[in-house]
């Protein structure tokens, strides 16, 4: 063995504790990087397999593929695996509402297909023959509902447009002049299937797609010359896609799977991969900042201690390099040490994390796709280099400097501790106020202010960081309790289909188990016309600026709500008005609020002002929205007679525009059918999770599976609960780790100078200070470190909070407000690490005779 | 033929009201062979000044030539191999390395070197020394006339051109330290090694060829005894 590796060895053997607790620091520091490294591959891997449940396991599919092709892809060496689609043809879909979708397109997949493309089913099987068939639930949409068993005759044909067949990117367009449809159909065969289940809309599908999908079983094997098929191929090497699409080519093209293609890193737009690498840069340069304030102190105080060694060393012939070698040389053990525990530390802690998480993690995943954890080796390998470029750098900064130093000025270590009586000078007051043990402790303290900085700033660095993440806690927790729920339901159902049957299914749906309580409205918006001075000069500002129309006439949105009778009674009483006058079918006077809330994109705030000034009654001529004032058609008129200043109950609208108008819903045939409107259910229920689950149930055997929204808000709020703790968890895990470095810091500071002092303290001890003295003196030293790391930590962690409230609780109207708890922990524990590694040093050094300590030599 | 040559050597420290002049114009050259000790009440500036010419330290202005080159013309890297290969240091207070034996103390200076270590060479010093049955011992497990035995081997591992030693006796007891004194001007006469010593003992300063006399970071007498 060299000779320098020798020295290093024996000398980190001497300093056992330090040299663990440096490595304790190194893996603590290695793991928290392998777990943003890897929680980045886990992270990756699940958005890989969440667009595989969404738009399939494939790389690339060619299109209007002939039989030849299919069996070439098929045979392919590259290829993994290779699904086929048919496009059967169109058939138009009787009854159906929709104009812009007026047939139904029909694909057919094989075997594989079924495998690698998802159809999400919410009811029923997948089809097992051609003669089976699963519909999609927007049919809904178009008026039309059908259920599993009914059978579906179709007459199969094809689109035709100037002599072309048309696809489904090809949207149905109707004539600007006569309104009539551009294209043609042309039926060839008719085909009867029956319906085995129902899914959601195929991901493939476009929103403007003519045709709503529907799927049955194809037999490739029945596939004749003429027939054309798209072919989905899964590579063995995916990496090569763009290759082999372009060699398989053909003439009849190819399209890529590019969400697919860009989470695996593959394609050319990197953004995702580049905002999450960017992201864990940022986390794993914070942390490795971090480290190497702690870690270089390691080292820094290990060559202090061999700072005579390195002289002795030089003198005989060391050159700079092969000392610089050395410390390195010291750091290489650590690493070797430290790293690979680190990483499986590291590995260990988020996958705990991950699988304690689960369920928090599954709560908040539509696809049904799960967060676990992934390893790669390029996460690991990343981690490891960090590591050891963190070592590198915290061992070379000190070995430069030990490396620097004149050899004779090493021997006689005159440069470590300069001095002079200026800076160690005290008050008169301190002897008063503290005795002559506080007077020494201060002029410890100000003497030794270099090679006590590394502790105050773990403290403050470990002070800063929690009180700042607790209270970001705390912000958001507050900000998701403020933005939610305001109508005080459990469970809204809202619709599109706002006719009179629809009703029904209110009644049905109010009958579900756990339902105490309920109330419906239908909402309608239109515009009026008012003339300027009968508005705010905060409104105008607001909403107009200096586009300010000309006349003196100002449009103004109207949401009128037409409130179920029980529910609309209640608020008559509620606000304390004559029910004669405000309720019933013929009543003349409504209800209006004429104050908004609304976001301020230049303040950052919500901002609330009146609308409306002068007094009522006030008629309002109704228009549709986006018509203009007179125009063609002109709706009902309406007068208000009272304004408000709350909302019925049930009621969820935003009061972010204009007028709310409230009257009973008796009143709802005075009102004819408007462009914009929709039906809202709201529902109190003792248990809102089995509510919503019957509901489901009810609406799937109505046939109804789009078209409306159900909002569980309950489950919605135990969603937003569950980010809140994710983040609490990583945040304070985070935190957690950083403070455990921090605190291996300051015990290795406070140790070391505690024992390179040794020969100062059997000084005093001879010259006649006592233990209790001593420990006075001591007890003074711990309380100007915490005092420091505190004098700068707390305000500084106060300023942090200040902009975490500033950026975290944009417009909600919340207070500042300072997290004293985590204020009070992080004092505590300032005071408890110093005051504990200090009691551990001291009591080590008091050990020893008075005598020998003072013999001692500092090597 | 001339080893040494200090040309016009200035060492200060601090600035303005608290400067001190180490070495205030030193001028003196050393024949090869030659065993000179230095004398001079603590604080004139010894010390300092057989520390530049070992190379441990560096001047503030000034020159020192051996063997006809400028020592402090050479960058770092060239000074520590010009320490390892053309001086021996021996200090008062021995500076061992405490994690190396005996043997590994003694041959640090060719360790370094990444050289074999001549065992004969090793056995013989060993010999002189009367270490040989200590081979193994760590420096702690030492007396201090071993110890100081230890570093005189170390100096003189290397065959250096010039020896140079710094109160090597002070430390020790008037036994050990003539057998000290013994050793180091058997290796000057043997290996015709200049040979430097600053002490306060008469007895040694006796022995030498010359005596140099240091006031205040000046030469106060240079004189011949015996050629």
């Amino acid at each position: 063995m060299n000779v320098f590796s020798k020295i290093t060895l024996s000398s980190l053997k001497k300093n056992r504790t330090r040299t663990i607790v440096t490595i304790i620091g190194v893996i603590l520091s290695v793991a928290m990087i392998t777990a943003v490294t890897t929680l980045i591959a886990s992270l990756q891997s699940f958005m890989i397999r969440n667009v595989i449940a969404t738009d399939g396991d494939w790389h690339v599919q060619f299109m209007e593929a002939d039989s030849a092709l299919v069996q070439r892809l098929s045979a392919d060496n590259e290829v993994a695996a290779a699904a086929v689609s048919q496009n059967i043809g169109y058939a138009v879909l009787e009854g159906g509402q929709n104009e812009n979708k007026p047939y139904l397109f029909v694909a057919g997949f094989d075997d594989k297909a079924m495998e690698m493309i998802p159809i999400r089913l919410l009811d029923g099987r997948l089809p097992q023959n051609d003669r089976e068939i699963v519909i999609n639930s927007q049919i809904n949409n178009a008026g039309v509902r059908y259920k599993i068993g009914d059978t579906l005759n179709l007459t199969l044909g094809h689109r035709v447009l100037a002599g072309k067949r048309l696809g489904q990117n090809n949207p149905f367009v109707l004539d600007d002049q006569n309104g009539a449809p551009r294209e043609s159909f042309v039926p060839e065969s008719p085909k009867a299937y029956t319906i085995v289940g129902i899914c959601e809309k195929p991901r493939f599908e476009d929103y403007s797609a003519p045709g709503y999908t529907v799927i049955t079983k194809m037999n490739l094997a029945e596939l004749g010359d003429a027939d054309r098929v798209n072919v989905f191929t899964k590579l063995r090497y995916p990496a090569k896609v763009y290759e082999f699409a372009q060699s398989v080519g053909g003439g009849s093209g190819y399209t890529y799977n590019n969400d697919l293609l860009r989470y695996m890193g593959i394609s050319k737009d990197e953004t995702f991969n580049a905002v999450l690498y960017r992201l864990g840069g940022i986390f794993i340069l914070l942390i490795m900042l971090g480290s190497i304030l702690l870690i270089h102190n390691s080292f820094s105080i290990s060559v202090a201690e061999r700072t005579r060694q390195f002289g002795i060393l030089s003198s005989v012939g060391a050159t700079p390099q092969q000392l610089r070698r050395s410390v390195l040389l010291e750091g290489a053990w650590i690493g070797l040490i430290g790293i690979p525990l680190g990483i499986m530390a590291g590995i260990g802690g988020i996958g705990i994390t991950l699988s304690l998480m689960s369920g928090i993690f599954a709560s908040l995943s539509y696809s049904g796709v799960h967060m676990k954890l992934s390893l790669s080796l390029p996460s690991l390998v990343t981690a490891g280099v960090v590591g050891i470029i963190t070592i590198l750098i915290s061992a070379y900064i000190p070995a430069r400097k030990a490396a620097r130093l004149s050899a004779i000025d090493a021997i006689r270590q005159t440069t470590d501790i300069k001095i002079n009586a200026k800076k160690v000078k005290t008050s008169r007051l301190v002897p008063k106020l503290f005795g002559l043990e506080g007077t020494l402790a201060l002029k410890n303290f100000k003497r030794n202010k270099k090679g006590y900085r590394s502790t105050v700033i773990s403290l403050f660095v470990s002070v800063v960081l929690f009180i700042s993440a607790s209270a970001f806690g705390i912000y958001l927790q507050e900000s998701a309790e403020t933005t939610i729920n305001e109508s005080g339901y459990d469970i809204l159902f809202r619709s599109t289909q706002t006719t009179d049957e629809e009703l029904l299914l209110y009644e049905k749906l109010r009958n579900v188990s756990g339902v105490y309580d309920s109330g419906f409205y239908k909402a309608l918006y239109f515009e009026a016309s008012l003339p300027k001075d009968r508005l705010t000069e905060r409104y105008l500002e607001h909403y107009y600026g200096d586009s300010l129309p000309a006349g003196d006439m100002v449009p103004i949105n109207v949401a009128l709500c037409l409130v179920d009778d029980g529910t609309y009674a209640a608020y008559v009483k509620d606000l304390g008005l004559d029910p004669q006058k405000y309720a019933g079918e013929n009543t003349d006077n409504m209800i209006v609020i004429t104050k908004i809330n609304k976001y301020d994109d230049e303040t950052g705030r919500y901002v609330s002002f009146d609308v409306l000034q002068g007094s009522l009654p006030l008629s309002l001529q109704l228009f549709a929205p986006g018509e203009p004032s007179g125009g063609s058609q002109p709706g009902p008129e309406i007068t208000v007679t009272y304004i408000a200043d709350r909302m019925p109950e049930a009621i969820s609208e935003s009061r972010g525009a204009g007028f709310l108008v409230f009257a009973p819903y008796s009143m709802n045939s005075r009102f004819s059918e408007t462009r914009d409107e929709h039906l809202t259910f709201a529902f109190l229920s003792t248990d809102p999770g089995k509510s919503a689950e019957e509901m489901n149930a009810i609406l799937k055997d109505e046939g109804i599976f789009s078209g409306y929204s159900l909002y569980n808000i309950a489950q919605i709020q135990e969603q937003n609960r569950n980010v809140i703790i994710l983040i609490n968890v990583f945040s304070y895990g985070f935190i957690l780790l950083i403070s455990l470095i921090a605190i291996a810091n300051v015990f290795n500071t406070v140790s070391t100078n505690i024992n390179l002092r040794r020969r100062e303290f059997a000084i005093l001890k001879s010259v006649g200070m006592s233990y209790k003295g001593f420990n006075k003196m001591i007890n003074f030293e711990c309380v100007f470190y915490g005092l420091k790391s505190l004098l700068y930590g707390l305000p500084v962690a106060f300023i942090i909070t200040y902009l975490i409230y500033r950026s975290v609780m944009t417009g909600a109207d919340v207070a500042f407000l300072v997290p004293w708890m985590s204020v009070g922990i992080s004092v505590f524990s300032v005071f408890l690490v110093v005051f504990v590694t200090m009691m551990y040093s001291v009591s080590k050094v008091k050990k020893e005779n008075t005598a020998d300590a003072l013999k001692k030599e500092a090597l | 033929m001339e080893i040494l040559k200090v040309d016009n050597l200035y060492k200060t420290y601090g600035r303005d009201e608290n400067l001190v002049k180490a070495l205030d114009g030193v001028s003196f050259s050393v024949e090869k062979g030659e065993f000179v000790v230095i004398i001079g009440p603590s604080g004139s500036g010894k010390s300092t000044l057989l520390h530049m010419l070992g190379g441990v330290d560096t001047p503030t202005s000034g020159h020192v030539y051996v063997d006809g080159k400028d020592v402090y013309a050479q960058d770092p890297e060239q000074l520590a191999i010009f320490r390892r290969r053309q001086v021996g240091l021996i200090y008062q207070f021995y500076n061992l390395i405490p994690v190396l034996n005996v043997v590994e103390n003694i041959t640090l200076p060719v360790l370094m070197d990444n050289r074999q270590v001549n065992q004969e060479r090793l056995h013989e010093l060993l010999q002189t020394l009367n270490l040989t049955d200590r081979a193994e011992h760590l420096p702690n497990q030492l007396s201090g006339g071993q110890q100081q035995r230890v570093s005189i081997g170390r100096a003189l591992i290397n065959a250096p051109a010039i020896v140079l030693a710094d109160e090597p006796t002070g430390n020790l007891d008037s036994k050990n330290g003539q057998y000290i004194v013994e050793l180091l001007k058997l290796s000057n006469k043997k290996y015709h090694q200049t040979l430097i010593i600053i002490t306060h003992d008469e007895n040694i300063a006796l022995q030498a060829d010359r005596i140099i006399s240091i006031e205040d970071g000046r030469i106060s007498k240079d004189e011949v005894i015996r050629r």
